[in-house]
């Protein structure tokens, strides 16, 4: 799988490579893309005040450390939810967004620190596909002139007669034919299927080594999206394609990826071999995306231990591990703080009556002042009662459910003057470590912080080698 | 009611609360009527949950809205939406519009755009009672509001935010609420999930089967991800180019599936258990100029002479299961020699 | 090597011939009342232009001719009669001759006048709206002055300043007229490339490896160029009337180098209290049939190619089945189906 067929197997749509982009041949030691430590943060617009005094308002943490290698024939799945900054990350590997810090090596070339001139040469031999293929077609250019652009834009040839036979035999190759009925049509015009297919060929017809998929058949309908996969599959083993594979979609990353990532945040959570992940997946986050998919199957029922609530804001994430506020599984060192009291407060109130929600209320001051990433809060005492109303209202909520993972975090509760003191366990950040045949971050892997009877404690000490990037 | 209609509601308890027989919704194009919705027969018992599956445009959707007397303006319609003795399309305007809410809610796709940005919470929930039950105090308002808020999740802390400072699966929590509020017999859910994350997904789901089992109302699910139907629904109905292709139990249907959209489209579906990728050839036909005979013909891997011909009629290969497909006959209708198969001369240009 | 058939391969037009279908289309597929404006805006145009160019075929006499050949004074302020159609004026020049080539020089001015704000707006706007930043912050500040400041004071301006370095009246005229025009167009062009920017085709393009140059004209241009007709032709309304102004209040076309509708509305102005009408009132229905003429087209047009507010072509929806009975009672079986 990691070694390139020889290219004369290819079509001769084929454009030669510039020589430029000198090409270890035959080496597979090397990957043909390496993430190391990427970081890619947008500067969050403050108000017009913030920037008049050129106060930062923030960041908005996309892409927080992601390490990965793609090797050359490797379908490589970036898998998550909306606001894993899965699509940011596609997009800074191909320089389309600024990184912020760390590298990315395409062929032994820093991604990150080209400039456009030289990211432009790059772009001969890396595409991207997006989601929405009527999107990123333009709508004022038909399909002949839309595919052969790329090679126009490359100065490749500007011939009529080669360039009207190279787009004709793409469109063969992505099963547009006979591509007479295809080249005058405008996008508009054709189907969605039949976009995505236009959308590849003008990924293909600077055959490039890599190819970035984002989600790439996740607005097509079902019985169109198995056509497109096995097409994408048979591209890849005829062309000697890389892919890295961007989705929501766990079913078809299992199918279709050699590796898998599973982000969360912008941090990877878990990596390694589908069959690995979708057999034992180690990481509650992964476990619970695989209980969650609908499954075309009636006996089973939608799942009720699901983890509450979204993906949290990227600019000020949870603290710790940032999906410790919907783990069942979360406990002392994975980074409680303020606002996970507010959850669990606001949590209990959807659920008792009015009148005792009102009478609870009231006893709590200002909320806000508890909604802080902070492992010390002091929660306020509402108007007419003191802290240690407060402390006795805390007490009571946790003798109501004194299971849920929220109290392993809690250190200590404490009456001081107008407020009661609520001290958090000291926060850890999970880190990627090698776990059998993946790399999972979650404390509850790490034999140092796991519970006595976790599953780190069961699996032995090879746990604690750190990550190999 | 002929057999046949008591058959097509699955579970034979008790008279459907709504019952669409021989529907058809066709509106106008520039190229010519669309049959969105093609004689369709559809009955829903009361608390149970029917899925209505299908892929883009096979008019599942305008099937959806015209059971609430929804038509688009251009639309020509015919045939019955019986809710519960009453003809919905033979009401006023504002008989129509009293049954929206009370009697019948309805969920949309894109939560955001249902709800007013300039109107907090409390305000949606005030008007949507107010509305329809213009006797009702303040308090007795929030009290209702608050407690459907509960059910969905939505603490009361909140009641006064804007929708802007929720999150997509909160606004959809919080339009389901506002449907819920009015206490609806049938609800209508028109691709609930689609712009949710998968979590998000599994969480209303399962909050619309709670909240189903619980109030007792009836369910009709619209969604193209036959996952969803297998988990959350009782019986399902599939549709294809604007018909009915087959209805029946989900359990039975995902067994036995009796018409080869079904199976073809079971197959196609990519889930944790694909081991094969599998697709249709070609596809759906453009609703304007549709196939004679089976609309589903042209791909139809199990095509005979007769599907090219004539309509097929409802038959029930196994009991709470109505299929339209000439291989489970009826023998006497069809003529001689339809039996042949059919030589499918496959375009491969219309290969999407 | 092209192959030995490769002859079929037919000929494309270029850019602006498929810009033209794409405007052409849906002219040929409107219907109703957009139409019908549509159309009469063209004819009032089309009009005027026709005057305009066989103005010197049209016109009895020249546009400051106050004599016959033969060196025989009009008479002044004479009525509409048989040798002067619609009466002379206080110079003794005729007024239908004056009107017909007025209509050529409000044609050129405003043909010009486009051109030259089409050809700062276009690219401004363009450039402007993709480059974003603070060139973009910086040309917003200037359009916007221009576009606050009275737009005859500014022509005015322009007029009186360019007055002594060009010796064409028609040429001053049309560049003080660009210069108020030109931040409509730069506004129009500039905020549709900000919304196409951001379209996933632009950033597809910058994935292939396009430099902005080439996205600008090859991506953005085409998607942004559909909104300069409906402006250009509303603009162009506007600029009669602002021609009209500077003429009326003397800083238009001088009256030795062409006959123009403002100018001799203001030279009317003495006339009216003496109750000589002619020399007003055709001069102003001229000017006001033009700017119709003009603006119908635009707003035919908006109606015509603005997606969001064309109407559907929808034929009423008949069921073939289904011509005298309107109640269908025996239809209730799904059975049946079979007989359609």
């Amino acid at each position: 799988m990691s070694t390139k067929p020889d290219r004369s197997t290819k079509p001769e749509a084929a454009p030669a490579q510039p020589a430029a982009t000198g090409r270890p041949d035959g080496d597979t030691s090397t990957p043909l893309l390496k993430l190391d430590e990427l970081k890619t943060y947008f500067p969050l617009r403050g108000t017009f005040l913030d920037r008049l005094i050129g106060r930062e308002s923030g960041w908005i943490k996309a892409v927080d450390g992601v390490s990965l290698d793609v090797k050359r024939g490797e379908v490589v799945g970036i898998v998550g939810e909306s606001g894993s900054g899965k699509s940011t990350l596609g997009r800074t590997l191909l320089g389309l967004a600024p990184a912020t810090s760390g590298a990315v090596t395409f062929d032994s070339r820093n991604v990150a620190a080209l400039k456009e001139p030289q990211l432009r040469q790059l772009r001969l031999r890396m595409q991207l596909v997006f989601q929405d293929p009527h999107a990123s077609l333009n709508p004022a250019m038909d399909l002949r002139t839309a595919i052969a652009d790329p090679l126009k834009i490359h100065g490749i040839t500007h011939d009529p007669d080669d360039l009207d036979r190279r787009v004709r035999e793409v469109l063969e190759v992505v099963g547009l034919s006979p591509p007479e009925r295809f080249l005058d049509n405008y996008p508009g015009e054709l189907s969605g299927g039949q976009k995505q297919r236009a959308v590849l060929a003008r990924a293909l017809i600077l055959n490039p080594d890599l190819l970035v998929l984002d989600e790439p058949v996740s607005m097509l309908d079902m019985s169109v999206r198995a056509k497109i996969l096995s097409l994408l599959g048979r591209l890849k083993d005829e062309l000697g394609l890389t892919y890295v594979y961007i989705t929501h979609d766990l079913a078809t990353a299992k199918f279709f990826c050699d590796r898998i990532a599973i982000m969360y945040l912008g941090r990877v959570v878990e990596t390694g071999p589908p069959s690995a992940i979708y057999d034992d997946p180690k990481h509650p986050y992964t476990k619970a995306l695989l209980r969650a998919i609908p499954d075309p199957d009636p006996s089973r029922h939608v799942p009720r231990d699901l983890p509450r609530g979204e993906v949290p804001d990227a600019v000020n994430p949870p603290l710790g591990c940032a999906f410790h506020p919907r783990c069942s599984m979360a406990y002392g060192p994975c980074g409680w703080e303020g606002r996970d009291l507010r959850e669990l407060l606001e949590r209990r109130w959807t659920r008792i009556p009015e009148e005792q929600y009102e009478r609870e209320r009231a006893v709590i001051g200002e909320l806000a002042r508890i909604d802080m990433p902070a492992s010390r809060v002091e929660v306020p005492a509402g108007k007419g009662y003191q802290g240690g109303d407060v402390v006795e209202l805390l007490e009571t909520v946790r003798a109501d459910a004194p299971n849920d993972p929220f109290w392993h975090g809690v250190h200590a509760i404490q009456a001081e003057d107008g407020h009661a003191r609520v001290d958090f366990n000291t926060p850890h950040d999970p880190v990627l470590k090698q776990q059998g045949r993946v790399q999972v971050a979650c404390h509850l892997w790490d034999p140092e912080l796991a519970p006595r009877d976790g599953p780190a404690a069961a699996s032995g000490g090879d746990g604690r080698d750190r990550a190999q990037q | 009611m002929t057999t046949a209609n008591r058959n097509a509601s699955g579970n034979g308890d008790g008279e459907p609360i709504l019952s669409v027989r021989d529907l058809r919704v066709w509106y106008g194009t520039a190229k010519g009527a669309a049959q969105a919705v093609d004689r369709v027969s559809l009955d829903i018992a009361p608390g149970e949950a029917v899925g209505l599956v299908g892929e883009s445009g096979c008019g599942k959707s305008t099937l959806g809205r015209a059971l609430m007397g929804l038509t688009p303006q251009s639309a020509a319609h015919d045939g019955k939406i019986i809710y519960r003795g009453q003809d919905v399309l033979a009401m006023t305007r504002r008989q129509r519009h009293a049954l929206r809410g009370p009697e019948i809610g309805l969920i949309f796709q894109e939560p955001m755009t249902r709800l007013n940005p300039l109107m907090r919470i409390d305000d949606h929930f005030d008007e949507t009672v107010r509305a329809h039950e213009p006797g009702l105090s303040r308090a007795e308002i929030k009290r209702r509001s608050l407690e459907t808020l509960g059910h969905v999740g939505i603490p009361p802390t909140r009641f006064h935010q804007y929708p802007h400072e929720f999150s997509g699966g909160m606004r959809q929590r919080i339009m389901i609420a506002l449907a819920l509020v009015l206490k609806p017999k049938l609800l209508i859910a028109d691709e609930p999930t689609t712009s949710l994350d998968v979590l998000v997904e599994a969480q209303i789901l399962r909050l619309l089967k709670d909240l189903q089992t619980e109030f007792g109302t009836a369910l009709l699910m619209i969604t193209h991800n036959l996952g969803i139907v297998a988990e959350a629904c009782d019986r399902m109905a599939v549709m294809y180019a604007g018909r009915v292709a087959e209805d029946g139990e989900v359990g039975s249907v995902f067994a036995n599936p009796g018409h080869p959209y079904t199976r073809e489209l079971l197959r196609s579906t990519i889930s944790l258990s694909t081991k094969q990728l599998s697709h249709i050839p070609g596809s759906p036909p453009n609703l304007v100029t549709p196939p004679d005979g089976c609309r589903f013909h042209p791909r139809c891997p199990d095509a005979m002479q007769v599907c090219a011909q004539k309509v097929p009629v409802a038959t029930h290969p196994r009991p709470g299961q109505r299929v339209y497909c000439w291989r489970h006959g009826p023998d006497d209708r069809i003529p001689d020699g339809g039996e042949q198969p059919l030589q499918q001369e496959f375009d491969h240009v219309d290969e999407a | 090597m092209a192959a030995p058939d490769d002859s079929r391969v037919p000929r494309r037009p270029g850019l602006l011939g498929r810009q033209f279908r794409r405007v052409s289309g849906p002219i040929k597929e409107s219907r109703g009342l957009p139409r019908v404006v549509l159309w009469i805006g063209t004819a009032i145009t089309g009009m005027w232009v026709l005057v305009a160019i066989f103005a010197p075929w049209i016109a009895p006499y020249g546009y400051a001719q106050y004599q016959t050949a033969a060196g025989e004074r009009f008479p002044k302020h004479l009525p509409p009669n048989m040798d002067h159609l619609l009466g002379t004026t206080v110079q003794s020049t005729d007024v239908f001759s004056r009107i017909i080539w007025g209509a050529r020089t409000e044609v050129e001015v405003v043909i010009l006048a486009v051109l030259f704000s089409l050809a700062i707006g276009l690219p401004v706007g363009l450039i402007s709206g993709f480059k974003g930043g603070w060139l973009d912050r910086v040309l917003v500040l200037i359009m916007d002055a221009l576009f606050a400041f009275p737009y005859l004071l500014l022509a005015i301006v322009i007029a009186f300043l360019l007055s002594d370095v060009l010796a064409s009246g028609v040429l001053t005229a049309a560049i003080a007229i660009s210069v108020v025009y030109v931040p409509q167009y730069f506004r129009v062009v500039r905020n549709h490339t900000i919304s196409v920017r951001e379209e996933p085709f632009v950033e597809a393009a910058r994935a292939m490896g396009a430099r902005p140059r080439w996205i600008v004209t090859k991506y953005v241009f085409a998607n942004v160029v559909q909104s300069v007709p409906v402006v250009a032709t509303l603009n162009a309304a506007d600029s009669i009337l602002t021609l009209a102004g500077l003429g009326f209040l003397g800083y238009g076309i001088q009256p030795t180098q062409g006959a123009e509708w403002g100018y001799d509305l203001q030279r009317a102005i003495a006339d009216a209290g003496a109750g000589i009408w002619w020399t007003g009132l055709f001069p102003g229905i001229a000017i006001v049939s033009l700017v119709t003429g003009l603006t119908l087209l635009g707003e035919g047009l908006n109606d015509v190619l603005n997606p969001l507010l064309r109407p559907r072509r929808t034929e009423p929806v008949k069921f073939p089945d289904k011509q005298d009975d309107g109640a269908e009672t025996g239809r209730t079986q799904p059975e049946q189906r079979g007989k359609s």
